[in-house]
């Protein structure tokens, strides 16, 4: 679970000078040093998962095999890194991400969040992980609120599935208590559509609620859905604007 | 999710999770905040694991990345990254208790 954050201590800022006394001295110092100390957690964290994103070699231990795989050069001089020995050599950049899941859970159920319109690599680019799961034997439901992609999306999974292997739901992930953003990459999002996750699976068959694989796209307009903001954090820790305010736009109360 | 324990324990029997991570400034890249939580969350209290990582370039106008991302090290050139996450090897009895 997610540490509370501490208390603001801007809220000690607003005294004036003539309230203060031993007492508020002792709590706003201790609010002090747990700020300053949750800073420190932060700043600390961001160096360490930053440097598994660059594959430094002390990352290791984060990966499956306790073994961080060989940096890869691609053509255009920049490297990454795979340990992905089912990659399709032909494919376009985008398009082999499931594939490089070597064993797929039996029984399985995958979700997709967040199916978007690729610019390049056709419809398939976009359904990647549906087509994979399908073709290994997955039932899957596929999740997107972006209201200029519904048809489309409705009629894709209809027409490529006909026998209701992948069920398209016109719904997207929220965390339950306030809308990050109206807009996502795709254009604008039907907000009423917004459930959180346990929500989503819930409407599903019992048989369907275990998600086996699954993939979120999109992740910078989920990421309020992943990891929600506590609402007293203060600004000063990086609460974007538009998510310490309600849905209405109202600021949120503590 | 992360502080649900209905999400919690969904996740707790996934065995794959794809991401795709925006650290552009120009794609709602997350907070400070949001970036550490959720490294936090995947990686200890979940206790998954890296199957493999790719950048990926994105369109030119979106290849810096958040300032914070920048201090610590990250280079410019890719707006994201594509992460999978297989099962954790972690008991989660005392995080969805």
């Amino acid at each position: 679970m997610l540490r509370a954050s501490p208390p603001p201590p801007a809220r000690w800022r607003a005294k004036e000078p003539s309230w203060w006394g031993p007492t508020n001295w002792r709590d706003a110092w201790r609010d002090s040093h747990a700020e300053t100390a949750e800073k420190t957690r932060l700043y600390s964290g961001v160096r360490k998962w930053t440097s598994v994103l660059l594959g430094e070699p002390k990352t290791s231990i984060w990966w499956h095999d306790g073994t961080l795989p060989k940096a890869q050069a691609r053509e255009n001089g920049k490297t990454e890194r795979l340990a992905c020995p089912n990659r399709p050599k032909a494919t376009q950049q985008g398009m082999d991400h499931p594939r490089c899941i070597m064993r797929w859970p039996a029984a399985c159920t995958a979700y997709a969040f967040g199916i978007g319109d690729r610019a390049s690599g056709g419809w398939e680019n976009a359904w990647g992980l549906p087509i994979d799961a399908v073709e290994h034997g997955c039932r899957v439901h596929a999740y997107d609120p972006t209201v200029k992609l519904r048809s489309r999306h409705v009629n894709r999974a209809q027409k490529v599935w006909p026998h209701g292997n992948v069920s398209f739901h016109y719904a997207g992930l929220g965390n339950g208590v306030h809308v990050n953003s109206s807009k996502n990459s795709y254009g604008k999002i039907d907000v009423t559509t917004l459930a959180t996750f346990a929500e989503l699976v819930r409407t599903n068959p019992a048989s369907e609620r275990v998600p086996g694989v699954l993939q979120i796209g999109e992740l910078a307009s989920n990421m309020h859905a992943l990891v929600p903001v506590p609402c007293l954090l203060p600004p000063s820790l990086g609460v974007p604007s538009q998510i310490a305010k309600g849905a209405n736009g109202a600021p949120l109360s503590r | 999710m992360s502080n649900d324990p209905e999400a919690v324990q969904l996740l707790s029997n996934t065995a794959v999770l794809l991401l795709d991570v925006h650290l552009s400034p120009s794609m709602m890249p997350p907070t400070l905040w949001q970036f550490v939580n959720l490294f936090d969350f995947l990686f200890e209290t979940l206790g998954m694991r890296l199957g493999w990582i790719r950048s990926v370039d994105g369109y030119p106008g979106d290849q810096s990345v958040a300032d914070f991302l920048g201090v610590a090290g990250l280079p410019a050139g890719f707006c994201c990254y594509e992460l999978a996450l297989l099962s954790g090897r972690k008991q989660l009895a005392e995080v969805t208790s």
